[in-house]
């Protein structure tokens, strides 16, 4: 099996039947001729019949004509033959099903923002309880001042290299 | 009568399954790359990425392969000078038969028809074929 996913027939024929299936879809889809897409694309009828028969060596200005006349953007993604190899060798297909990608990409998106709005919520809240419930401290103790403090104060002030900077600070 | 046995084509790894011919323990999609020249190799290769294709529900164009007519269930896959013989068999499901040069077009469609003709006899008489399972180091 490797020895044909790293053959270049491999992937010139799945090229050449990825741009048939559009083609063919948008002749059908839109009730057109191939005399038709061929005058909308510039090219001649006869070069839509090799497209359709899946005969044709396309120049990349072609190819891309053809692809934007049947409403479709030509994306290229180059995967690392190793890997897909080794995803052959898993059972896998090495199709790639982008539409359904795309699909799976937004709903890990929304999950994303769901847990990222949950997380905010509740930081939120923490917040709120944290100022709450956070004790008062009395810094005659600590630092012979009445000065009282929250906290982030002391927290703050443990960066503090001397008694006398952090007694400024507070 | 030649004993015939089938062997899972190992490009056809895909849900669609697509069975070799085996004819008296000759695998005769193996048998065809074997007798080709070198120059016709890469031909092969694009027979190989369509079965692929098909094994994994994917449309080839048009012109890759057609429907024969005179031949129940039979049909050809296309190439610039090569062709490959397979038939759509009810109780088998796709079975690559033969593959030959396109100017050998009539006599193979008759030989395609009586391999068809034969299994079907068989399958009668004694059932499916037997499924072979390639072994690793058929290769070596």
């Amino acid at each position: 099996m490797n020895d044909l996913l790293v053959s270049p027939e491999f992937w010139e024929e799945n090229i050449k039947t990825e741009i048939f299936n559009v083609v063919q879809d948008f002749l059908t889809d839109n009730s057109l001729t191939r005399k038709d897409f061929a005058d909308k694309v510039g090219v001649s009828k006869g070069y839509i019949s090799q497209v359709l028969n899946g005969d044709s060596d396309h120049r990349l200005s072609k190819l891309v004509a053809l692809a934007l006349n049947a409403k479709k953007a030509p994306y290229i993604y180059l995967k690392d033959i190793d890997e897909v190899l080794q995803q052959s060798e898993l059972g896998n297909s090495v199709f790639i099903d982008f539409k359904e990608l795309e699909k799976k990409a937004s709903k890990c998106d929304s999950y994303d923002k769901s847990i990222q709005n949950v997380s905010n919520f509740f930081s939120k809240k923490r917040n709120k309880a944290l100022i709450r419930t956070t004790p008062r401290v009395n810094l005659k103790n600590h630092f012979g001042t009445n000065k009282s403090v929250k906290h982030s104060t002391i927290d703050k002030a443990d960066n503090y290299t001397s008694n006398k900077q952090m007694i400024n600070a507070a | 009568m030649p004993k015939f046995a089938l062997q899972l084509n190992e490009y056809a790894n895909g849900e669609v399954l697509i069975y070799n011919l085996v004819v008296d323990g000759v695998d005769q999609f193996y048998a065809f790359e074997d007798s080709l020249e070198d120059q016709f190799l890469s031909e092969f290769k694009s027979f190989g990425a369509i079965i692929y294709q098909i094994s994994h529900k994917k449309t080839p164009a048009k012109g890759k392969r057609r429907i024969i007519k005179g031949v129940e269930g039979g049909r050809e896959m296309k190439s610039r000078n090569l062709r490959l013989y397979y038939l759509v068999i009810k109780e088998l499901g796709i079975v690559v038969c033969l593959g030959a040069n396109k100017k050998t077009q009539k006599k193979d469609l008759k030989r395609l028809d009586k391999i068809r003709k034969a299994i079907v006899e068989q399958i009668k008489k004694n059932g499916k074929p037997n499924i072979q399972i390639k072994e690793e180091n058929d290769d070596e």
